[in-house]
């Protein structure tokens, strides 16, 4: 009888990709934050939202995330457990969040590529939707933007430019 | 020309059983599902009409029992009611549900069914996509409305009454097992309501296929469906419409039922969505107000996808008779004209002013509709502003072309 030697297969982690993504959430993170305070919609937006709102974005599976929670009027960065959120945007897969958090893909084509789910309580998804077209306006220069964004904010170029130079200087590396 | 997507899904596993004595073969599809005691949900307006009768004369000589039939179902889901309804369920020990009405009633089911299948009292720990993992309960769904697809959609609606706030679920497992298409089920509709239930199904076919979810599979059931509703839609406002136009327009809803839970709609029902709930406006006739706008606004991205909608629409002579760049223009102003019809039929408002909308009102509406989450796969993005002007020129007017 012929031998069959099997040994279990387990796929190879993507490991780059997973570093360039907990990189590229902590650049979204800390320039969503940081948007907050100093641009007039986006302060809009999240006054609307409930105190205490919980958001997260999450790579399956156990891979990347970042958490989002209004305190005291504001959004700041958090660690949030995938169950506890309000709301949750929750990438199939490392690829899928690798391409939207590289700029490679828009958020309505990634919703209709089936990129990611929402969970939770959806109601202020298109509020945050808007939210981070302003801050991808801020940080891609216009070629890149239009591409992910249907419709740009009207946000000034010298006012982009300047808060651009700001948030990759400051904003970035040293959260402020 | 239609390219394929980069990529796209499409899931639908809704047996369908239409046309001659279709309801005489429900006992037949639950044994199939091994089910005999299936509670009836509908309202007091399609029991009234003597359809939940129909429904259950017609199962006679078979082994179902109907232990109880649940027809508190409001012009609303709420999660009230679906927990009125999954106690019943578990009370009277049924063993599947059987659907029998509208949207409202249709997604009520839906809700019942994650309850009693998850032996759950908590509906909110399912909203949100993808969190019901596994088969519920068997479930028939029978249209009575040929209109709002929900007998094939991955979605229900629920509003959450503590909350104020509507829940949206969607999961594969939301489909119910079998929709079943009967002439006898829409016996009993008024024209105006014919004519507002076929236009909602037309705006699911069309927003289906212009919106960024669109798919071939997605675009085969939109494109059938336009076909079905632009030969039927005149026959079935007729005083006593016809059992064949009656069939028709059922089908159709359901093809375009289709069509949408697997590529979504577009402003529209963003549109649609935020009148209805500002101002109560019947979503049949929301869609009709607001269809040529949505046509108009996505004009600049969509031209040439909207124009391919006039083959459909209005025969193969019309549309090869019409220049490749004047075919959307010329869908347009066909729906304009089926719209006029409508208006003069059963009096069918075409601009918010004919449908009696305060003024006063379009703020709320406006960003109400930049909330919608159907905006999201819209070709053309929308700020308050743009909703905004859209809403004042859909006021008086209807579109200029
Ligand atoms: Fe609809």
């Amino acid at each position: 009888m012929a031998k069959i030697y099997s040994k279990e297969i387990r796929p190879k982690p993507k490991r780059f990709k997973k570093v360039v993504l907990t990189v590229m959430f902590f650049v979204l993170g800390r320039a969503f934050v940081f948007t907050n305070k100093f641009d007039s919609s986006v302060k809009k937006e999240i006054s609307e939202w409930p105190e205490g709102y919980k958001i997260i974005f999450y790579t399956a599976y156990h891979g990347p995330s970042m958490g989002l929670i209004k305190r005291n009027n504001r959004i700041i960065r958090a660690k949030i457990p995938l169950d506890n959120a309000d709301l949750s945007i929750i990438f199939k897969n490392v690829d899928s969040a690798f391409l939207m958090m590289t700029a490679q893909m828009g958020i309505p084509v990634a919703f209709a590529e089936h990129r990611f789910i929402l969970k939770g309580e959806s109601h202020l998804a298109m509020s945050l939707i808007r939210c981070l077209n302003v801050v991808q306006t801020y940080l891609f220069p216009r070629i890149i933007a239009k591409r992910l964004i249907r419709k740009l904010p009207k946000i000034p170029w010298y006012r982009r430019y300047f808060y651009r130079l700001r948030i990759y200087l400051l904003t970035v590396p040293l959260g402020i | 020309m239609n390219k394929l997507p980069r990529y796209y899904e499409f899931f639908n596993h809704t047996k369908i059983i239409s046309g001659y004595k279709a309801l005489e073969n429900i006992p037949y599809e639950l044994e199939l599902l091994r089910s005999f005691r299936p509670m009836i949900i509908t309202d007091k307006g399609v029991k009234k009409a003597g359809l939940v009768n129909t429904v259950i004369n017609a199962c006679g000589d078979s082994d179902l029992v109907f232990p109880v039939v649940f027809d508190n179902v409001p012009q609303d889901s709420s999660t009230k009611v679906v927990s009125q309804a999954a106690k019943l369920y578990r009370e009277k020990r049924c063993d599947s549900i059987i659907a029998i009405g509208g949207g409202s009633v249709i997604d009520t089911a839906k809700g019942t069914n994650i309850l009693v299948s998850y032996n759950s009292d908590d509906l909110r720990k399912f909203m949100g996509a993808d969190i019901i993992k596994r088969p519920l309960n068997p479930f028939i769904a029978i249209p009575t409305t040929a209109g709002t697809g929900s007998e094939v959609t991955i979605a229900a609606v629920i509003r959450d009454e503590e909350k104020g706030i509507k829940m949206p679920f969607t999961s594969k497992y939301l489909l119910p097992n079998v929709a079943v298409l009967d002439p006898r089920m829409t016996i009993t509709l008024p024209p105006h309501i014919s004519a507002a239930t076929a236009m909602d199904a037309l705006t699911h076919a069309i927003e289906s296929y212009i919106c960024l979810q669109k798919n071939p599979l997605s675009d085969a059931y939109a494109t059938a469906a336009i076909r079905l509703i632009s030969n039927y839609i005149l026959k079935v406002i007729e005083k006593k419409p016809s059992k064949e136009a009656r069939l028709a327009m059922a089908n159709a809803a359901t093809m375009a039922g289709i069509a949408f839970s697997n590529s979504m709609v577009g402003m529209v029902h963003s549109l649609g969505h935020a009148l209805g709930g500002v101002a109560r406006i019947p979503h049949g006739v929301a869609m009709n107000i607001f269809l040529p706008w949505g046509l108009k606004e996505n004009f600049s991205v969509r031209k040439e996808i909207i124009g391919e909608l006039l083959l459909p629409f209005s025969g193969a002579e019309k549309y090869s008779n019409t220049p490749p760049e004047k075919r959307a223009t010329e869908f347009i102003r066909e729906i304009r004209k089926l719209q006029d019809i409508l208006y003069e039929k059963v009096k069918m408002p075409r601009t918010l002013q004919e449908a009696d909308v305060d003024k006063e009102l379009l703020p709320d509406i406006a960003k109400n509709a930049i909330n919608d989450g159907s905006l999201i796969v819209n070709p053309i993005d929308l700020d308050y502003e743009d909703a905004l002007r859209i809403l004042k020129q859909a006021y008086f007017n209807s579109v200029e072309i």
